[in-house]
């Protein structure tokens, strides 16, 4: 499993499938709480934002501590594959913690009339995202791929610490800043019309990451392994098909 | 038909709603999109130096 | 000299090597000091001079300024070492390596740290904080700018060579909690609140940071030995 021809290959055969169940079950969860799921008493048709905004700010801190994971195994057993885990799902989290600030922003426009407001939430999402920016900056500017997973891999470690510490600190910072505390994305009461197309969306974003995650080891383990033999034997095999 | 029209338009809140999952189809989009282009370069450049 | 052998020889070398190799150039305390000056200068010229408004912005101002030129002036601690081999001697050496990394550190604190204290308090006429708040801001500044320094030399040993813009991205955002507790000290006075307890927290992140910083910042140095 840990070793790169093998989670090529495993990851090549799983991909064909992976992606129709992602888009699948993202369907069944985006068409059911768009289209379907009652309006919201307080916000009316805008919170269905959420089906889309929740899910990529759940993933964007999961992918963070993945990568602490990862980065950890990488450190310690020196292991390939988790570097490469690293280079492919640092640029996978910024994205999702993007839409969730662009979906958090857009929310908030019509909801409370501005497009930010610095919000304990909010705010630890923008801090999430420069996070992940300063990760892919550190490893793209190191030319020695290992140095890259394992500098990279150090600073998630040392990150999933802190970010705790931020966190609490940013709330805190809020109740200073703030006494009238409204959260921007304050989630409507949710009846179980509202929960279940939610819950769906967040599995349905937690394949898609998946796959979208194989897709991009596969480039990064060809991409790293070009000279080897068996990426040889693999690319003359795709010739000649 | 009705229905349809609700739904794009959302009483003037559907704006912001399709054009959050805009952003979310295009971003998605571009993190399968750049792996693939990678992986196309390096089976060109692979065919190209056997030709050679 | 019969004490070679103990840690603490060996952390005063480096201590007097760093001051001894600092106060050579007259530059190493005015540049950040000056720094830190010319920044607190952008905020007026940018915002105007209207003095209440300054005042209510000093803590924070301050505290921002404090916090670019810590990270900015440490960010070179460690290329010049690692261009000539002193850091291939840390790391040969068999002493504890993090306990030598925080000579270095400390001794960089020394040089650039002290100056920014004073420079703070003559920021406060640039600002008009209120003279009862020079205490608070001096304490809460002299452990902060310490962390600061502990962290930018973390930032600084994952970036040897690489531009100083790269070393802000990565420290900034993790550096985010200092700041808000070293402006909540300082506007918890303004508000005649006890800030001691936010000061001992301060002190407790340090307690913490400097052992921790310290023994990431040398995993960080070892990764470009690899």
């Amino acid at each position: 499993m840990g070793s790169p021809p093998f989670f090529f290959e495993w990851a090549s055969r799983l991909l064909p499938w992976l992606f129709p169940i992602s888009f699948l079950i993202l369907m069944i969860g985006l068409v059911w709480g768009i289209g379907f799921a009652p309006s919201d008493y307080k916000q009316g048709e805008v919170y269905r934002i959420i089906f889309v905004h929740v899910p990529s700010a759940i993933l964007g801190q999961s992918i963070y501590l993945m990568m602490a994971i990862f980065g950890s195994i990488c450190l310690i057993w020196r292991a390939k594959l988790a570097g490469m885990f690293l280079r492919s799902a640092a640029p996978l989290g910024a994205s999702f913690t993007l839409i969730a600030l662009i979906s958090g922003a857009v929310w908030g426009k019509p909801t409370w009339g501005t497009w930010w407001v610095w919000d304990a939430r909010l705010t630890s999402t923008l801090i999430l995202f420069f996070l992940y920016v300063g990760i892919i900056g550190l490893y793209s500017s190191i030319d020695n791929k290992q140095r890259g997973d394992r500098a990279a891999s150090l600073i998630s470690v040392v990150g999933v610490i802190i970010v705790p510490i931020i966190k609490k600190s940013v709330d805190w910072w809020q109740t200073l800043h703030q006494p009238s505390t409204f959260s921007l994305t304050s989630s409507p009461t949710m009846t179980a019309d509202m929960y279940l197309p939610l819950l769906i969306c967040v599995i349905g974003f937690y394949f898609i990451f998946v796959s979208l995650l194989c897709n991009s080891l596969r480039a990064e383990i060809l991409t790293r392994e070009r000279n080897t033999g068996w990426v040889r034997k693999y690319l003359n095999n795709k010739v000649s098909e | 038909m009705e229905f349809i029209q609700d739904l794009l338009i959302m009483d003037g809140q559907g704006k912001y709603v399709w054009f959050v999952l805009l952003v979310f189809l295009i971003v998605i989009f571009l993190n399968y999109y750049l792996p693939y282009r990678t992986i196309r370069k390096i089976q060109e450049e692979n065919s190209q130096s056997s030709e050679e | 000299m019969n004490n070679r052998n103990t840690l603490f020889f060996w952390f005063k070398l480096i201590l007097k090597r760093d001051l001894a190799l600092s106060f050579k150039k007259i530059a190493t305390f005015l540049i950040p000091l000056v720094f830190f000056l010319i920044v607190i200068s952008l905020f007026p010229l940018a915002l105007g001079t209207e003095n209440s408004f300054l005042s209510s912005l000093s803590p924070g101002v301050i505290w921002v300024a404090a916090l670019l030129a810590s990270l900015l002036a440490v960010e070179s601690i460690f290329n010049e070492d690692f261009r000539d081999g002193t850091l291939d001697h840390f790391l040969l050496s068999g002493e504890p390596i993090f306990i030598l990394v925080f000579a270095k550190v400390f001794a960089h604190w020394l040089v650039t740290g002290a100056p920014l204290l004073l420079a703070s308090i003559i920021s406060t006429f640039f600002l008009f904080l209120p003279g009862g708040l020079v205490l608070p801001l001096l304490v809460s500044l002299l452990i902060g700018t310490l962390l600061l320094s502990l962290l930018g030399a973390f930032g600084s040993a994952l970036t040897i060579g690489k531009t100083a813009i790269l070393s802000a991205v990565i420290v900034l955002p993790l550096s985010i909690p200092i700041l808000i507790l070293g402006v909540a000290i300082i506007t918890s006075a303004i508000n005649n609140q006890d800030y001691l307890s936010y000061l001992y927290f301060l002190g407790a992140m340090l307690a913490v940071g400097i052992p921790g910083l310290c023994l990431a910042t040398v995993e960080a140095i070892s990764i470009n030995y690899d």
